[in-house]
């Protein structure tokens, strides 16, 4: 059996690339993977996009992707699930390495967000989620979070969204992260005094559309070991997902998909939940993170708030969260979000984070989701 | 005209937008002085005749208890039909569950195709062809900016849910009589977005030859006098026009004035002497008679005498349309434009 | 083409049906054909038109199809049997958590000008 460790990570910086498109992101982000590496058979290329069928009319974007970099003899895999795309792409990626069928898979993701207008984005995004609600009763993805957020501070009986310190906390990681989006510092008071989004989310609350690409090279490790790279080694991975509507769910608070990704994961990992030393999770909202937070046992029901308030989460707190910004900050350009995600995690680990260093970094937790929590994707990676 | 086996109105509902804009703002914005009426009613962006006939028609089988099951044909009628090809009777049908052996049309005439929808039905309920069923009239009528229609078209409609008296009625058809003759006052050509219509030939040769010759037919015919009728209902394009030709043809205002709702409402056009009608019903006690006198432009009327039953009590609509009037709210003339996609994003 | 799936759905938009679990009794608005509860198999329901508004926001932040006039309430809706749902508010200035409501038919939006005009439930104040 293989064991799969991360041996090269590459990625743009997020933002509008009014000037460059799916193929030209990839390029680069491609092309940083392979800085430095020595020559590498690549058996598989797995791509993770949410819209790029939606956005620049291009499908079966591994095959063009594969195209691009001239890789002929790869085999290649589409995935197409919103941010969790290139966790898909990942997860199955990972899987060829167990299985001792690859040696080496080229896996990431890339998103074109800014050639759409603000409303086909709000669809477009909005489009995981059941697409008869979304059609007919008007659902979108930030009016689901939004709605949410009412139900949680209503169940927990708060009178003050401190949720919102999340995004605080993410801008401030980000400010010193050059492939981010958003490096603007923003306090508690702008978030909460911001335009509304949909009450009583904010403009700061939510994820903004971004362009970006990032890609991993994942390795067995004995292949990576005969070629000398250095690697982090993903330890394990889990998946679990739960039904669409919020309705239909046992707690619309509890992420159970999350949860139970998570706990697979670690139990794969045969790592507890206290060694984890920073987590990078996917929320596209401060509520949503909130209650990652929470399903994960890492806060208690209600109670998120109050600790990123204290700093809890933050870079020098007991947990970092989101290291370089997350989605919020860093950015989310939605099919390359997870891959972005894992490579952060990486580069953690393996001492490479710069201002963002978390010490000592032995673990880290990413958590990816398909849109509220309907699809859940959870990796372990170690040193 | 009598039909052959006894019907009557079973169940009656009716619906009005919640928006009215003043005459007021729009007599301002065009720099005129006198205005028609006080209000009248808008559609709201997600309204349209369809919505308007669904609404009065749920709640005409909803506060009778109407089988769904032995609706057998809706008609609606409307100059304002959502679509130029396309019947709005299937959405109607499909969205209140009806069943799928029905009868459906819409039909036209001017501002009496819901009457007009209420003879079919009574002929197909008399003849045995179908058991109930349902005749609305419906509109979002339409007045160019700054023209005097303006002031009055407005939206709303209502429905009525015809049945054989031996099915238990609130009211009893006793007789009906129908007057036309071809006198365009009126009238909106294919793929036009406003009628246009002739100032005050509107008036004497066309609303009031038409409504006192059917009425006086109908008085002729089958023996009826004003001081038979508890109340009368007119076509109701603006105040003055009912009350004139209520008094020309020998009716107090107390007889007119429970139908009498364009003041506040505006000319639903096809919906005009339904929503009177309802409105009526709503105030009416057993054994009181009615009479209905429609108009439609180009032109015609038809007129109706209804004897109510001790059934009204129990099959009244709930809420009654005071109770939709007085729940209207005011919009201004940019809401009023937005709404009607008279401005457009 | 989305306008023969809006056909193929038309039952659920026009009428707030539902399903319900044979085995359990869960109800769900859209249906479902396996309760998420408990694995049945379920029937189609009539939810009940009326109930009451337990969480509200304004969305501003508005998506195709829905972005040609104001911004709109969406809605948690608890039907008077218990059932939750999510559906936009109409015909309400501001609503209120507790606001009773019911459901009606009122257009969603259409294929262009000269486009099918798409019509489902939205819940507006009982009048």
């Amino acid at each position: 059996m293989g064991m799969p460790v991360v041996a090269g990570y590459g990625f743009t910086r997020v933002g509008e690339h009014w000037d460059r498109g799916l193929k030209d992101l990839s390029l680069e982000a491609i092309e940083k993977v392979f800085e430095g590496l020595p020559s590498v058979e690549i058996d598989a290329i797995y791509v993770g996009t949410a819209l790029s069928g939606f956005y620049e009319l291009q499908l079966s974007l591994a095959s063009h992707i594969a195209d691009l970099v001239a890789r002929f003899d790869a085999s290649v895999s589409n995935f197409e699930a919103g941010a969790a795309s290139s966790a898909q792409a990942l997860y199955n990626a990972a899987l060829g390495i167990y299985s001792g069928m690859y040696k080496a898979v080229l896996v990431g993701g890339v998103e074109k967000m800014s050639d759409e207008l603000p409303a086909p984005n709000y669809r477009g995004v909005s489009l995981v989620e059941d697409s008869f609600l979304v059609n007919y009763s008007g659902l979108t993805e930030i009016g689901l979070h939004a709605l949410l957020a009412k139900m949680y501070l209503s169940e927990y009986g708060l009178d003050e969204p401190l949720y919102s310190y999340l995004p605080v906390n993410e801008h401030e990681n980000a400010s010193r992260a050059g492939h981010a989006q958003f490096r603007n510092r923003i306090t508690y008071d702008m978030v909460r005094s911001a335009s509304p989004v949909s009450d009583p989310l904010t403009i700061f609350d939510v994820t903004a559309p971004g362009d970006g690409a990032a890609y991993i090279l994942l390795m067995d490790k004995e292949y990576a070991d005969s070629l000398g790279v250095e690697y982090v080694k993903l330890l394990g991975m889990g998946a679990a997902g739960q039904p669409a509507n919020l309705f239909d769910r046992a707690s619309p608070l509890f992420f159970s998909a999350s949860s139970r990704a998570v706990e697979k994961a670690l139990e794969k990992a045969g790592v507890e939940t206290e060694d984890i030393d920073l987590l990078e999770m996917y929320n596209p909202s401060s509520i949503s993170g909130a209650l990652v937070l929470e399903s994960l046992g890492l806060a208690d029901k209600g109670g998120a708030g109050k600790l990123l308030e204290r700093g809890h989460f933050s870079l020098s707190g007991e947990l970092p969260v989101n290291t370089f910004g997350g989605a919020k900050a860093r950015g989310d350009p939605k099919g390359a979000t997870a891959a972005y995600q894992l490579a952060e995690a990486a580069m953690q680990l393996l001492g490479r984070a710069g201002d963002n260093q978390v010490d000592g970094a032995e673990y880290a937790l990413v958590h990816s989701m398909v849109g509220l929590d309907i699809s859940a994707y959870a990796f372990v990676l170690g040193v | 005209m009598r039909p052959t086996r006894e019907v009557g109105i079973y169940g009656y509902g009716a619906y009005i937008p919640r928006y009215i804009i003043e005459n007021r703002d729009i007599a301002d914005l065009w720099g005129r002085d006198a205005t028609p009426i006080k209000s009248k009613s808008f559609p709201s962006y997600d309204e349209d005749t369809i919505t308007i006939a669904y609404e009065a028609a749920l709640r005409a089988i909803e506060s009778s208890g109407a089988d769904r099951s032995l609706i057998g044909a809706v008609f609606i009628g409307s100059e304002s039909k959502p679509y130029a090809v396309k019947p709005s009777g299937t959405v109607v049908a499909e969205a209140l569950g009806l069943s799928r052996n029905i009868l459906s049309a819409d039909y036209e005439f001017a501002c009496k195709a819901g009457t007009e929808a209420m003879q079919t039905v009574f002929g197909l309920v008399s003849s045995g062809m179908i058991r109930m069923g349902l005749a609305i009239g419906a509109d979002t009528a339409q007045g160019r900016p700054g023209d005097e229609l303006e002031y009055t078209a407005a939206a709303g409609g209502a429905a009525y849910i015809i049945s054989r008296v031996e099915d238990g009625v609130l009211a009893r058809l006793e007789a009906s009589y129908t007057y036309v003759s071809d006198t365009p006052d009126f009238w909106r050509r294919s793929l036009e977005e406003y009628p246009r219509h002739l100032y005050r030939f509107t008036g004497e040769p066309a609303y009031f030859h038409h409504i006192m010759s059917s009425v006086k037919g109908l008085f002729d015919e089958y023996g009826y006098s004003p001081s038979d009728f508890k109340y009368a209902v007119f076509h109701q394009p603006n105040y003055k026009f009912p009350t004139r030709v209520a008094k020309k043809l020998g009716f107090t205002m107390d007889q007119i004035k429970p139908g009498l709702v364009v003041a506040l409402v505006g000319n639903t056009y096809s919906g005009s002497s339904l929503l009177g009608l309802a409105a009526t019903l709503d105030v009416a006690q057993p054994g009181d008679k009615i009479l209905l006198a429609s108009f439609g432009s180009g032109a015609g009327s038809d007129s109706m005498v209804f004897e109510v039953t001790d059934l009204i009590e129990e099959r009244r609509m709930k809420p009654p349309v005071s109770k939709l009037i007085s729940r209207m709210v005011p919009g201004d003339y940019a809401t009023y434009a937005m709404f009607r996609d008279i401005l457009r994003r | 083409m989305t306008e023969v799936s809006d056909w193929r759905f038309r039952r659920y938009r026009y009428r707030l049906i539902g399903s319900r679990c044979r085995e359990c009794g869960e109800t769900s608005y859209p249906p479902r054909r396996r309760c998420a509860r408990c694995g049945g198999a379920t029937e189609e329901y009539q939810l009940p038109r009326r109930g009451r508004v337990v969480h509200y926001t304004l969305l501003k932040a508005l998506p195709t199809r829905y972005n040609r006039y104001r911004p709109y309430y969406l809605a948690v809706v608890e039907l008077s049997d218990g059932t939750r749902v999510i559906g936009m508010l109409t015909d309400v200035d501001e609503p209120s958590e507790g606001m009773e409501v019911e459901a009606t038919l009122r257009k969603l939006y259409t294929y262009g000008e000269d486009g099918k005009i798409i019509y489902g439930v939205k819940f507006r104040p009982v009048l």
